[in-house]
């Protein structure tokens, strides 16, 4: 669907505020889901993807149309919610906790119903072991599909940076997976050294 | 047991050569630390790649453009206090630089000297005008001195409130860049 690039997005750049609401409409989703998989919390990603698209609108006569919009907004995002992280200092979930952490969000929300399946919640404490450039690295990798060059345009790192970034979040990920199923990888074996 | 390079081919994103994939599963087969890592990693990438978009709460659209008109209100009336500050530091500034250009170009007893003459000089000036004023009042009728000291408190009112009313409604709305 390339409605908002080629019709209201030229509108919006001109000042029109509905053309705007139509850009908003069309990247509600992967800016709110960018948001939610980097804070964790259904509250803070509404909070941070209303942030982001007020930042978007405050500068949007500094957007290079040659760059793709989906790319620029993503990276307001992500420079958002790793600010948030630096400055709250979000409480991380313990890894082991997170089957027992399937209580109802109060929030009227309908991802408070996916919440609750448990492997949105391994997902989540998964990502929380992550810093927040690895994981926000590891977000647009899997769910936005972006290469390495995209990844590093949008985060403002080296091509190279984000290769060892994803490179250890996956390491990462890993291990605190082996951690929260012994049982799904045969016990470590103690006289064997381990890989890292 | 070496586990290099194998186990950076088991966290590669890029395809393994076929060469490397033969020996990574022979690799495999002989090590169960890189099993357990290669089985860990499979798992996590399996669920990574199925993981759906989480969408927004209904209405975010109806939320933003309400959100919408109360951040520009906000940002206004920063703009409006922004401008206040900027033009009283501007004339602290100014009043702190006229300062020290009269205090690094005067010595400390030539400026109190200065400043004695000028204190008693306007002090001379002050007692002349109030004497000429006394005898100029005494011969204008009291009543027209009242009418015209009335006339002049209405106006500073008038001003006063004026002032006071664009400041409200300014910081309240802010001011139009458009």
């Amino acid at each position: 669907m390339k409605i908002p690039d080629s019709e209201w997005l030229p509108l919006a750049l001109q000042g029109n505020e509905e053309a705007f609401t139509r850009v908003v409409e069309h990247y509600q989703t992967p800016v709110y889901n960018l948001c939610y998989r980097m804070l964790g919390s259904p509250q803070e990603a509404e909070d941070a993807a209303q942030e982001t698209f007020w930042r978007a609108y405050r500068n949007l006569n500094r957007y290079d149309s040659s760059r793709s919009f989906m790319t620029w907004i993503l990276s307001i995002a992500a420079h958002y919610c790793i600010d948030q992280h630096r400055r709250q200092r979000i409480n991380i979930l313990p890894l082991e906790g997170y089957v027992e952490d399937t209580s109802p969000d109060p929030a009227p929300n309908p991802e408070a119903y996916a919440s609750q399946s448990e492997e949105a919640a391994v997902l989540r404490s998964l990502l929380d072991g992550l810093n927040p450039q690895d994981r926000a690295a590891i977000i647009l990798r899997y769910w936005y599909d972006l290469s390495e060059m995209e990844i590093a345009q949008t985060l403002n790192l080296t091509v190279s940076a984000v290769k060892s970034r994803l490179h250890r979040a996956r390491i990462t990920l890993g291990q605190r997976w082996q951690a929260a199923h012994p049982s799904a990888v045969p016990e470590r074996r103690h006289d064997e050294s381990p890989a890292f | 047991m070496n586990h290099q390079p194998f186990n950076e081919w088991i966290y590669q994103d890029a395809p393994l050569t076929e060469q490397d994939e033969q020996e990574l599963k022979a690799h495999l087969k002989t090590c169960p630390v890189c099993q357990d890592n290669d089985k860990a990693w499979q798992d996590v990438n399996g669920m990574l790649k199925s993981a759906p978009m989480m969408p927004a709460a209904p209405g975010f659209v109806n939320r933003w453009q309400a959100s919408l008109a109360d951040r520009r209100q906000k940002e206004l009336r920063r703009q409006v206090w922004m401008g206040f500050l900027i033009l009283s530091g501007a004339f602290l500034l100014t009043l702190a630089l006229i300062i020290l250009f009269i205090v690094l170009n005067h010595s400390p007893v030539s400026l109190f000297t200065q400043v004695f003459e000028s204190l008693t000089g306007a002090w001379l000036v002050f007692l002349e005008a109030k004497a000429s004023i006394t005898h100029w009042l005494q011969t204008i009728p009291p009543l027209l001195i009242g009418a015209g000291l009335l006339v002049f408190a209405s106006w500073c009112t008038v001003l006063v409130l004026a002032w006071n009313l664009v400041f409200r409604i300014s910081s309240r709305k802010g001011i139009p860049t458009k």
